[in-house]
């Protein structure tokens, strides 16, 4: 019995050891983003109000927003293509006015249903808005011109971003490379990410287009393409980390940035 | 429509016909996944009337999607599903159920977008199968159970659930 006991206790006290980390990456530390805020599986749709500042709240870094653009211009975080997927509207974010996706809300959960986000109520709504970072994943659905649609995306990126003075807290992802100068062309302080479909593709344009880093899944990158990537003094941000071992496993990668949808587990991890 | 329905049931439930077997109150308590509270709720049954292979049960359940609200505060969405339901068969059953679940959820409020509680009805009709034995035992059911959110939004859902019959 006494055995028993001595080995229970050994085993609880193992249990409840903080594991420690080495983290060596450009950034000294890992910053500790949400992904939508609180992540695909908990019951706030990602990119509402609700997720997104239940995560800031939990005491991350800042969070990852998906960002489309309505007809008139305002940008609104949302993730799928096509709104019908999970909202009671039908068709592109780009197909209605802000005033008509004002009385849009999530209904993939029944009973949960929670309005659609602006960033400008987003971030009027935010306290010490300068103690977190966004990432912002352009999601580019243009319904018409895209040359156009781009122009306009990157003005109201400017006009919102100068009116909160958010230059040094945001950075931007794309998978479209084009989009990426253009922004990089507004304003050579953004710090940009591209988001490749393999490392290698990723490491070349980065060093091309000379942008901030890398944003990739977290399968398809290696401990090894991170140090080459530090080594080309380029940041990576990686997700579809999406359970607490994939956390632990994240970071023994020494990113720069991790994109959770277990946020409260990383922070506990890396506190 | 919904409430008249179930207004008609809860007069059969409550009525008394010459047909009527005595019975004790017998009592389920089961897990619902899915179904009528959204993502799974705990149940309490009461078997109310049997005339021959049919029998008539109402049912009360309790459940939330989190304690937390987006403050990090103890703020608990509560969701409470009554229903009545009407089973045929002997061990195996075909059911029917006709409810209302009452739903606490806390939003951010559109004005200062503080944590607020918003408090609604909404209708669920339940369609399935039923194991149950006819004195005692372990029940099971699975059902199609669409939810009439607030009484104007139908949302197809289904339910699993398992329990004891005593």
């Amino acid at each position: 019995m006494k055995k028993f006991l001595y080995t229970l206790l050994i085993i609880l006290y193992s249990s409840c050891q903080k594991e420690t980390f080495n983290i060596n990456n450009l950034n000294g530390n890992i910053l500790v983003m949400g992904h939508g805020g609180m992540g695909v599986s908990h019951p706030y749709p990602m990119n509402t109000f609700e997720s997104i500042m239940h995560c800031l709240n939990l005491g991350t870094d800042g969070t990852e927003i998906d960002v489309q653009m309505t007809k008139d211009g305002v940008l609104v975080a949302f993730h799928d293509k096509d709104l019908s997927n999970k909202t009671n509207k039908c068709g592109l974010v780009n197909d209605f006015y802000w005033s008509d996706l004002q009385s849009a809300y999530y209904t993939s959960v029944p009973y949960l249903n929670y309005s659609i986000l602006s960033l400008e109520q987003l971030f009027s709504n935010i306290d010490n808005i300068y103690q977190h970072k966004f990432i912002f994943d352009c999601k580019l659905y243009p319904n018409n011109d895209s040359l156009f649609f781009y122009q306009s995306f990157i003005n109201s990126f400017r006009e919102i971003i100068n009116k909160y003075s958010l230059q040094n807290n945001v950075y931007f992802e794309s998978q479209n490379p084009d989009f990426l100068i253009k922004l990089k062309n507004d304003n050579p302080q953004y710090k940009l990410f591209i988001y490749p479909p393999s490392f290698e593709t990723g490491l070349e344009t980065a060093l091309n287009l000379e942008l901030f880093g890398i944003t990739i899944s977290t399968d398809k990158i290696s401990k090894q393409q991170i140090e080459i990537a530090h080594s080309n003094n380029l940041f990576i941000s990686i997700w579809n980390v999406n359970s607490k071992n994939e956390n632990i496993s994240a970071i023994n990668k020494n990113p720069d940035c991790i994109q959770t949808d277990k946020p409260r587990h990383l922070v506990n991890l890396l506190e | 429509m919904q409430k008249l329905l179930f207004i008609i049931l809860l007069c059969f439930c409550f009525s008394t016909t010459a047909q009527e077997e005595l019975i004790d109150k017998k009592k389920i308590i089961f897990i619902e996944l899915g179904g009528a509270a959204g993502y799974g709720s705990i149940n309490y049954e009461v078997l109310v009337k049997k005339i021959k292979k049919m029998k008539l049960s109402a049912r009360v359940g309790l459940s939330s999607y989190k304690f937390k609200d987006f403050q990090n505060e103890f703020n608990p969405d509560i969701t409470v599903p009554i229903s009545i339901n009407t089973y045929y068969g002997y061990n195996h059953h075909i059911e029917l159920g006709l409810g209302q679940v009452f739903t606490s959820i806390i939003y951010a409020d559109k004005v200062n977008y503080e944590p607020t509680r918003r408090n609604n009805f909404s209708t669920v009709i339940s369609i399935g199968y039923r194991f149950q034995k006819e004195t005692h035992g372990t029940i099971f059911k699975f059902a199609y159970t669409p939810i009439i959110q607030n009484n104007s939004i139908l949302t197809h859902w289904f339910s699993v659930a398992v329990g004891q019959f005593f």
